[in-house]
């Protein structure tokens, strides 16, 4: 045990910098490698078990017990969820803050999967998520979605609110706005 | 059967191109404004580093390794906000070279009877092509690929009818992957992926809707 601790210490010191601090990455690189390496060793070791099993040094380790070594599972999707919401018969609108009376907020909302069509609604302050409401401002873009959630297979019917978060536009975005119209302009002249 | 039988439906957005993976991180992004502060710190983080970043927020799950930045969401309330996520990000690192993306629609279906669910990959790729060399073919997997894209842009359009990787209300599913991928050559990213946005919903749409009309051809 004690010669584990004065290695571990060792590869510290060995990642120290000139000033004598830690370099932070390159401590936490060589975490990950070692825990890389410990992994690597051990499907070695695994491999060197299913050809020579019947060699008494390996068999003598834990590794003999196959049970307890598990193989490592890929997933065709790499990404990983811990927990999955999935939703169905979604409704959903983008909304843009017309008036804001007190905690009253009016708001014309287009519907995303038709967006001829628009509604004007009225909701209270209190209906946004408290880190969305410092977004609240005439004019703001807000997401507004109902449907079936089913988490984990419990279905329930949910209403989310979720405030826009782009930032301002700038000289390029207005320029490239009015590049867009003057093509525009000048294809309709070309059509008459 | 319609496509009302939709019990799911999932997106992903891949960017192919040359990446910092360590700059797009929670913090970066609760930092950035483009998250919710609270969204940040509740991350769960699998890997910060160098050459890979994993981590999610909930709603959405990140993946960037140095030549590939990938966004994905299960719940489609969220479609939006993962649009405005990646084009804030890349308004923000907008040196970052660029070459394709791709919006990716996974639909999920529910067909709710072995019948149906037959005749689903037959009405496919018939099976009877199959019955002289096969006892009881069915149909597993399916990919069609368009390599000069109706729109004329740059890139290639692939449907992938499969199995479902997730467990649906019934065991007769199918997943009709949609991959609208773009090549950029010389309009910047920003532009093409805002302007192909609705047209790849719209797209998507169409192709799932006209997957269910030929099932109800006889």
């Amino acid at each position: 045990m004690a010669s584990n601790t004065s290695l571990e210490k060792k590869h510290y010191i060995s990642h120290q910098t000139a000033d004598g601090n830690f370099d932070k990455n390159r401590i936490t690189l060589f975490a990950l490698n070692e825990e890389v390496n410990k992994r690597v060793g051990e499907i070695e070791m695994h491999n060197k078990f299913e050809n020579y099993s019947t060699q008494q040094n390996i068999l003598n380790q834990n590794l003999n017990k196959e049970s307890s070594f598990k193989t490592p599972v890929f997933e065709k999707n790499s990404q990983h969820f811990g927990r999955r919401i999935y939703f169905s018969k979604t409704q959903k609108w983008v909304g843009h803050i017309l008036e804001i009376n007190g905690d009253l907020i009016t708001a014309k909302l287009n519907d995303i999967n038709n967006p001829t069509t628009y509604e004007i609604a009225e909701f209270d302050v209190d209906e946004v998520p408290p880190e969305d409401r410092v977004l609240i401002s005439e004019g703001a873009g807000f997401y507004w979605s109902l449907g079936q959630a089913n988490d984990n297979g419990q279905i329930e019917k949910r209403s989310l609110i979720r405030f826009q978060r782009t930032k301002p536009w700038e000289d390029s975005d207005i320029n490239q706005i009015v590049d867009t119209a003057e093509d525009l302009y000048s294809k309709l002249r070309n059509w008459e | 059967m319609t496509s009302d039988n939709l019990e799911a439906y999932t997106l992903s957005i891949v960017v192919i191109g040359a990446f910092n993976p360590s700059i797009i991180q929670p913090f970066w992004l609760a930092n950035k404004k483009l998250i919710r502060e609270q969204e940040g710190e509740n991350a769960n983080v699998e890997v910060v580093h160098n050459e890979i970043t994993k981590f999610s927020i909930g709603w959405a799950s990140f993946e960037i390794t140095r030549d590939r930045f990938a966004i994905m969401t299960t719940q489609e309330p969220f479609f939006e906000p993962v649009r405005d996520l990646v084009l804030e990000i890349f308004k923000i690192l907008k040196e970052t070279p660029i070459k394709s993306f791709g919006i990716n629609h996974s639909k999920y279906f529910d067909l709710r009877d072995q019948e149906r669910h037959y005749q689903f990959g037959n009405k496919l790729a018939p099976l009877h092509n199959w019955s002289d060399n096969l006892n009881d073919p069915r149909l597993q997997t399916l990919e069609i690929l368009e390599t000069k894209r109706k729109d004329g842009k740059n890139g290639m359009y692939r449907i992938r009818v499969q199995p479902p990787d997730i467990k649906l209300s019934t065991n007769f599913g199918v997943l009709i992957n949609l991959n609208d991928h773009l090549d950029i050559p010389k309009e910047d990213f920003i532009k093409l992926f805002s302007e192909n946005w609705k047209p790849s919903f719209l797209r998507a749409n169409e192709i799932t809707e006209l997957i269910w009309e030929k099932q109800r051809t006889k």
